[in-house]
C-alpha cells in the first residue's frame, strides 16, 4: 500500500520556545466510501453474480434466485413464464435491440423483452453447461460463451456451435468481447485467446494464443475502453492491449500482482476498479496504472470475493460481492482514511495551500498531506509544543510569502514557513499571546485576526525570505467588535473588509468606518462565513437564517423555500468552478450558480451526524473539496456531483381496477375508469430524495406534488386524457425529465351521438305509427258511431216502418176478437219490442241473451201474423250464451230480413233456424223469394257486415246456395 | 467450537481414469490442513488422509478427503461443532476436487514447476468451479504437489452463527501437500 512512513525528526526551538515535532503518519488517501445495499428475497439473502445496466440506465441483477430489476428502492423479481430448473444466473447481457439475455448455470438461456421473460428455445436446443458470457457483433449475431461446450452463435434463427473441433483452443470460455465495428469476437479460454468469426454460416476460428508478452494465458475478463482492450487475467492482474498501436501494456498495478484472479474490470472516474475472486477490490489510477488501494477486510470494505462490478449513469459503482451487494459513490465522494488503526476525527480546520498541499488539524496537532508528482501520497504530522497540553488548532491562513498562520485555542498564533517547516510563535502582540483565535484572513500585507476578543489587525513588513516583522496597530474603528466573538473576516476585491460576529451580525469596514449590516437587510445575529463570488457579490452564511447574498445594493436571503435543505449551515465554500457548497450537520447542498440548481448529499448513512466544524472546508485546484468533520475528512468531487443527470422518470405500470395493462392500449370503455399509475424517477444515488409532480390533462391541468410512487384516479368521466409525471430532487422541476401517457375513455353507448341519432329517429318513427294508429282508431270509432247511428236510423225506420205497424195492427185486430188474452199479450210483446229498440239504440253491444229475448219478442209478433207457416227454432248452446255479446238487433234484423224477402204461406212455410256453430251464431232460412220483392234499401245486411268489421277480425259470412240462405255472425267474447 | 472445512480429495473412482491403460499416479502421502485466522481465535486442523490420483496423459485428476479425518482442533468440542454443525459430516462426509490440469506438464522430467488446475471443488455438498495453482516437484518417479488456496464459507453455504463470527474467519486458508508415485 501507499503508506508512507516519512521519518523526520526536527526539533526547532523558536525564541518563544515553540517546538514542532514531525512524526510520520500512516495516512492513506481518499478511500471510496461504500454502502451495503440489503438484498433479500422471500426472507433469504440473495447473492448477486451479475449486474447489468439497460439502455435507460436501469439496473438488473442476476442472482442465485433469478433475475431482478431494481429501481433504487425495490428489487423486483422477474418471473419467467417458462419453468426454470435452476435459477442461478451466470451471465447477463443486453443486445442492441433492447432485449435482456440471462444465462443460467444449467445452460438455460432466457430473454426478457417488453416485460415478458421467456426461455430461449432455438430449434437446435440449448447448451448443457453453464453460460459464462454473451456478446453481439455488428452483423447482429448473438454469441454465447459456455463453460465446457465452447461458443454458440445465434444468427438467422439458427444456433451454431463453435468448439475445439472448429479450432477453438479450449471449450471452457471465460469471456468474449466483440471488437467495435467488426464482426469478430475475442474469446478467452483456459488455453488463451481466440479470434472467432461467423459469417454466412461459416465458422472461422484463429487461435491467437499465446499472445507474445501476455503474462498470463488465462484471461478471465475482457473490457473495451476507448481504443484499448483491458484484459483481466487469472493470476497476473490486468493487461492493457492497445489496439491502435498494437502493443501490450502491463500497468504498474500488475507488476508483482498478488491479488489472485480478476473477475471483472471497470473504468470509473479516472480509475481502474478491479474485482478479484478472493482479494477484494483493487483500484489503480487509469493514467499511471499505479495501484491506489487494495480494499479487503478493512473497516469500510469487508468483502473478499467480488463477482461483478458496474458503474451506473450517475457515477455510482455497484459491486456484487459474494456476501452482499455494495454501492459506492465512486469518485464523487470519498473519505480520507487512515489504513492503520488510527482514525481521523474531530477535524477543526482544513486548508489547501497555494501548492495544493492539504493542511488539517485532526483533534490535536497539524497534518500536512500531499501527493508527489508520481502520485505517491505523503503525510506528516506536526505537534506544537509547549504547552504540554496539546493545542487545538482552529484556523489556518496562508500569507503571500509562503507562511502558514496557525490560529489556536488559547495559545495564540504560530507561523510556519511551508518550505522549511520552521515554526515560530507570533509574539508581537502581547494581547494575543494566549488568545483564542477563530479566524485569520488577509489580503496582501494586511492580516486580520478574529477571536474571542473581537478583532485585531497587523501589517507584514520587511523583505527577504525569512520570518517578516509584524506591525500590530490598534484600529480604533474596529474596537467596537471587542465584545463579540469574530467568526470570519473577509477582505473583498474592493478592499472592503467584512466581519461576521456571534451575536451582533455582520459588519462592513470600508477603511474609515465600521457599519453594522442589520439595518441594510442582513437579518442575522450570528454570521459564520463571508465570501465573495466571481461577480463581486458578497455571500454570508448565518447561524440560523440560511444564507444571504449582497449584490452591492440589497441583501437576498436563500432559505428552505429557495432550496436549502437545512438553514443551519456550518461552512460555506466556492469550489474551483464557482459552485457554492453549503455544509450542514447531516449533509451538503451544492448550488450550481449558473443553473440555480441544487444538488444534495443527504439522507445518507455516512453523512448523517457527521458534525462538520465551523469553516472546516477547503477546495483544491483539481476540483476537489475537502470537508473536515467530527468523524472523517470527506472529499467531494463537485464537478462529478454537478454533472449527474436528473432523475430519469418512467411510468412503471398502468392498471385499471388493479389489473395491469400494457402501455400500448390507449382506448377504454366508459366502465374502465379507475386508473392507477405507478412511476419512478430513477436516482440510484439517493432514491429517497426523489419527489414527483403529476398532472392529468383533461381532468386538471395543474401539476400536483407527491412523494408517493403511485397515484389512483377513480371514476374518471369519459374524455381524452394525458397523464404526465416528472421527477426532481427538489421543488424545482424546470429541467425535470417528464413522461406522458395519452388515453381516451369512450362515453357509454347511450351517450354517443350516433346512438342518440338512431334513438331519436326510432322515437320519431314510433310516434308516427302511434299517431297513425290512433288516427285510424279515432276514424274507426267515428265510423262505428256513424254506422251505429245509421243502423239505429235504419232500424227505427224499419221498425217504425208503416208496413210493420200496419201488419202488426192487422194482426192485433184479428187476435183481439178471437182471443182477447193473446191480444193483450201481443200488445205487451209489441210494446216490449219497441222499448227494447229504444233502449238498445245507444249501445254497441248487448249480451247475447238479451238479443235472444228481443228476438223472441219479435218472433212472437210475426208468429201471430204468419201462424203455423213460420217457424223459428233457436238452439244456441245455452252454456255459451252468457259468455258472449252481440251488436243489438243483429239477430232480429236477420230474422226480419228472412221474413221480408221470402214468401211465407201454407205452400211454402218458412223455417228459420238460429244455432251456434263454433264461434259463430248462424241464422238460416229456406229460400222462397217473393215474386214481387218488397222494396229494400239493402242496407240491413251491409250494415251488419260493416259493424262487425269494426268490432272483430272475424267476418260475417253470408251463404246463399239457392235453397237456404244463411248468415253467420261471429260471437264476440264479453270483455 | 467451530471450524471449517477442508478439503481435498480423493481420487474419485473416475472409472475411465482408473481402468484405462493410461499412466496414472497415486498418492503415497497426502496431507491437507486448514487455517481459520479470525480476530479472536486461530484454528488449525490437519488430515493425513488425503488421497489423489492423476491421469498423466489425460491431465485429469481427482482428490478426496474425509472430513472426519481432520484433527488438531483447539478443543474436542470444537471438532464436534466442526463436524456436526458446520460441515455436517454425516450428510456430506467428504470433500473432493476433480478436474484437469490446464498447463501442459511432463511428469517424467525432474524439476519444479507451477501449474494451474481447473476443477470442481465440492465441500459441504456445494460445488464451485475453481482454478487452483500448485507447485509440482518431480524427482525420479516421485511427484510432490503443494498448493495453497482459500475457501470462502459463503461459497459453500457453510453458515456460522453470528456469535462466533469473531472466532471463525470467513475465508479459510488451505494447504495441500501430496506425494505421488508414478
Amino acid at each position: 500500500m501507499n503508506i508512507r512512513h516519512n521519518l523526520h525528526t526536527i526539533f526547532f526551538a523558536a525564541s518563544f520556545a515553540a517546538i514542532i515535532l514531525l512524526i510520520p503518519l500512516s495516512i492513506s488517501a481518499q478511500l471510496p466510501s461504500f454502502e451495503d445495499v440489503p438484498f433479500s428475497y422471500q426472507r433469504k439473502e440473495v447473492r448477486v453474480s451479475r449486474i447489468l445496466k439497460d439502455k435507460d440506465g436501469r439496473l438488473y441483477f442476476g442472482t442465485d434466485k433469478g433475475l431482478f430489476s431494481y429501481d433504487g428502492i425495490i428489487f423486483n423479481k422477474i418471473e419467467c413464464k417458462d419453468k426454470l430448473n435452476d435459477e442461478n444466473v451466470t451471465a447477463l447481457f443486453k443486445s442492441s435491440d433492447g432485449k435482456i439475455w440471462a444465462g443460467f448455470r444449467d445452460g438455460t438461456i432466457a430473454c426478457y423483452f417488453k416485460k415478458i421473460f421467456l426461455i430461449f428455445k432455438p430449434e437446435e436446443g440449448l447448451p448443457k453447461v453453464s453460460i459464462t458470457a454473451f456478446e453481439e457483433t455488428i452483423d447482429g449475431t448473438l454469441w454465447i460463451a459456455t463453460n465446457g461446450e465452447g461458443i454458440y452463435c445465434y444468427s438467422r434463427n439458427h444456433l451454431s456451435n463453435i468448439n475445439t473441433d472448429d479450432g477453438l483452443n479450449d471449450n471452457y470460455v471465460h469471456s468474449i468481447l466483440s471488437l467495435k465495428n467488426r464482426d469478430v469476437v475475442i474469446a478467452a479460454t483456459d488455453q488463451g485467446l481466440n479470434e472467432c468469426r461467423f459469417s454466412s454460416g461459416k465458422k472461422n476460428v484463429v487461435n491467437i494464443s499465446p499472445v507474445p508478452g501476455l503474462p498470463d494465458n488465462i484471461i478471465t475478463s475482457l473490457l473495451e475502453n476507448k481504443n484499448n482492450l483491458i484484459a483481466g487475467s487469472q493470476d497476473k492482474g490486468i493487461v492493457i492491449i492497445d489496439s491502435a498501436a498494437n502493443n501490450l501494456i502491463i500497468p504498474d498495478v500488475s507488476k508483482n500482482w498478488k491479488y489472485g484472479m480478476v473477475n471483472k474490470v471497470a473504468i470509473t472516474g479516472g480509475e481502474i476498479w478491479i474485482a478479484t475472486n478472493d482479494q477484494g477490490l483493487v483500484i489503480a489510477d487509469e493514467q499511471t496504472g499505479k495501484l491506489k488501494f487494495n480494499l479487503r477486510n478493512v473497516s469500510s470494505f469487508k468483502h473478499t470475493k467480488i463477482n461483478d462490478l458496474i458503474t451506473d449513469n450517475e457515477g455510482n459503482v455497484w459491486l456484487a460481492c459474494n456476501d452482499g451487494l455494495v454501492k459506492s459513490p465512486g469518485k464523487k465522494m470519498r473519505l480520507m482514511e487512515s489504513l492503520m488503526k488510527e482514525k481521523i476525527s474531530f477535524v477543526h480546520t482544513i486548508l489547501f495551500d497555494s501548492k495544493d498541499n492539504c493542511w488539517f488539524s485532526p483533534d490535536q496537532g497539524l497534518v500536512k498531506y500531499w501527493q508527489d508528482p508520481n502520485g505517491i501520497i505523503h503525510s506528516q504530522k506536526f505537534i506544537l509544543t509547549p504547552p504540554e497540553k496539546l493545542i487545538d488548532i482552529v484556523t489556518l491562513y496562508e500569507d503571500p510569502y509562503g507562511f502558514l498562520w496557525i490560529g489556536t485555542m488559547g495559545a495564540g498564533i504560530y507561523r510556519l514557513q511551508i518550505e522549511t517547516g520552521i515554526i515560530k510563535k507570533v509574539t508581537e502582540n502581547p494581547s494575543i499571546l494566549n488568545g483564542s483565535i477563530l479566524t485569520i484572513s488577509g489580503k496582501g500585507n494586511d492580516v486580520w485576526i478574529g477571536g474571542f476578543d473581537g478583532t485585531s489587525h497587523c501589517t507584514i513588513k520587511g523583505s527577504g525570505t525569512g520570518f517578516r516583522e509584524l506591525d500590530f496597530t490598534r484600529n480604533v474603528a474596529t474596537d467596537s467588535l471587542r465584545n463579540y466573538y469574530v467568526y470570519s473576516i473577509f477582505t473583498d476585491k474592493s478592499n472592503r473588509t467584512w466581519f461576521g460576529t456571534d451575536g451582533d451580525g455582520a459588519y462592513m469596514y470600508d477603511g474609515k468606518q465600521l457599519k453594522n449590516l442589520y439595518a441594510s437587510g442582513l437579518h442575522a445575529n450570528t454570521v459564520y462565513t463571508i465570501l465573495e463570488d466571481g461577480s463581486g457579490n458578497i455571500w454570508f452564511n448565518t447561524q440560523d437564517n440560511g444564507i444571504y447574498k449582497y449584490n452591492g445594493k440589497r441583501f437576498q436571503n436563500y432559505s428552505v423555500n429557495e432550496g436549502i435543505s437545512d438553514i443551519s449551515v456550518s461552512s460555506m465554500l466556492f469550489d474551483h468552478s464557482g459552485n457554492l457548497l453549503l455544509v450542514h450537520k447531516n449533509g451538503i447542498d451544492i448550488l450550481n450558480k449558473k443553473e440555480i440548481r441544487f444538488t444534495y448529499l443527504k439522507n445518507n448513512r455516512l453523512l448523517s451526524n457527521m458534525n462538520p466544524d465551523l469553516n472546516s472546508v477547503s477546495a483544491n485546484k483539481k476540483g476537489e473539496v475537502y470537508i473536515g468533520t467530527e468523524k472523517f475528512i470527506l472529499q467531494l468531487y463537485t464537478d462529478a456531483l454537478n454533472n449527474q443527470p436528473f432523475p430519469k422518470t418512467f411510468i412503471e405500470n398502468i392498471s385499471i381496477f388493479q389489473n395491469e395493462i400494457g402501455d400500448t392500449t390507449h382506448s377504454f370503455n366508459a366502465n374502465q375508469n379507475n386508473f392507477t399509475f405507478s412511476f419512478i424517477g430513477l436516482w440510484y444515488s439517493n432514491p429517497l430524495l426523489v419527489q414527483y409532480q403529476y398532472k392529468l390533462d383533461g381532468l386538471n391541468d395543474e401539476w400536483v406534488n407527491t412523494a408517493d410512487r403511485e397515484i389512483n384516479f377513480p371514476k374518471l368521466p369519459p374524455g381524452s386524457y394525458t397523464f404526465s409525471i416528472r421527477s426532481s430532487l427538489n421543488s424545482d422541476f424546470t429541467n425535470a425529465s417528464e413522461v406522458s401517457y395519452i388515453f381516451v375513455i369512450h362515453p357509454p353507448f347511450w351517450k354517443t351521438s350516433w346512438f342518440q341519432i338512431i334513438a331519436s329517429l326510432s322515437i320519431a318513427v314510433l310516434l308516427y305509427f302511434f299517431i297513425r294508429y290512433r288516427d285510424k282508431r279515432i276514424r274507426n270509432m267515428d265510423r262505428l258511431k256513424k254506422e251505429a247511428i245509421e243502423f239505429q236510423f235504419e232500424m227505427l225506420k224499419s221498425q217504425v216502418n208503416p208496413h210493420f205497424l200496419f201488419n202488426s195492427f192487422n194482426t192485433l185486430i184479428t187476435i183481439i176478437e178471437e182471443d182477447p188474452k193473446t191480444a193483450v199479450s201481443y200488445v205487451e210483446k209489441l210494446s216490449e219490442f219497441f222499448r227494447s229498440l229504444i233502449a238498445y239504440r245507444d249501445r254497441n253491444l248487448i249480451p247475447l241473451k238479451e238479443e235472444l229475448n228481443l228476438l223472441d219478442n219479435f218472433f212472437f209478433l210475426q208468429k201471430k201474423r204468419y201462424g203455423q207457416h213460420l217457424k223459428l227454432s233457436v238452439q244456441p248452446d245455452v252454456s255459451k250464451i252468457s259468455a258472449f255479446v252481440i251488436p243489438p238487433l243483429t239477430l232480429q234484423l236477420l230474422v226480419e230480413n228472412a221474413i221480408k224477402h221470402n214468401a211465407v204461406s201454407k205452400e211454402s212455410p218458412m223455417q228459420i233456424e238460429v244455432f251456434n256453430e263454433d264461434e259463430y251464431i248462424v241464422v238460416q232460412n229456406n229460400l222462397n223469394p217473393k215474386i214481387l220483392n218488397e222494396r229494400s234499401s239493402g242496407l240491413g245486411l251491409q250494415n251488419i257486415t260493416n259493424r262487425y268489421k269494426l268490432l272483430t277480425e272475424d267476418k260475417v259470412v253470408i251463404t246463399n246456395d239457392g235453397k237456404t240462405f244463411s248468415v253467420k255472425v261471429p260471437l264476440i267474447k264479453r270483455k | 467450537m467451530h471450524t471449517k472445512i477442508f478439503l481435498l480429495l480423493l481420487l474419485l473412482p473416475i472409472s475411465s481414469a482408473l481402468h484405462s491403460q493410461s499412466k496414472s499416479l497415486s498418492t503415497i502421502n497426502g496431507t491437507i490442513s486448514f487455517r481459520s485466522d479470525a480476530a479472536l481465535e486461530l484454528i488449525k486442523a490437519t488430515s493425513n488422509n488425503l488421497m489423489g490420483k492423476i491421469d498423466e496423459e489425460k491431465r485429469t485428476f481427482a482428490f478426496r478427503v474425509l472430513i472426519r479425518s481432520f484433527e488438531g482442533f483447539n478443543s474436542g468440542l470444537q471438532q464436534i461443532h466442526f463436524n456436526e454443525n458446520y460441515l455436517e459430516t454425516d450428510q456430506f462426509p467428504e470433500a473432493t476436487f476433480l478436474g484437469k490440469i490446464i498447463e501442459p506438464i511432463d511428469f517424467s522430467k525432474n524439476g519444479k514447476s507451477t501449474i494451474r488446475t481447473k476443477g470442481i471443488l465440492k465441500i459441504h455438498g456445494v460445488e464451485q468451479e475453481r482454478i487452483i495453482k500448485s507447485d509440482v516437484i518431480i524427482t525420479g518417479n516421485k511427484v510432490h504437489i503443494e498448493s495453497d488456496f482459500t475457501v470462502l464459507l459463503s461459497d459453500h453455504s457453510i453458515r456460522v452463527p453470528r456469535v462466533v463470527h469473531e472466532k471463525i474467519a470467513s475465508e479459510i486458508r488451505v494447504n495441500v501437500n501430496a506425494d505421488f508415485l508414478r
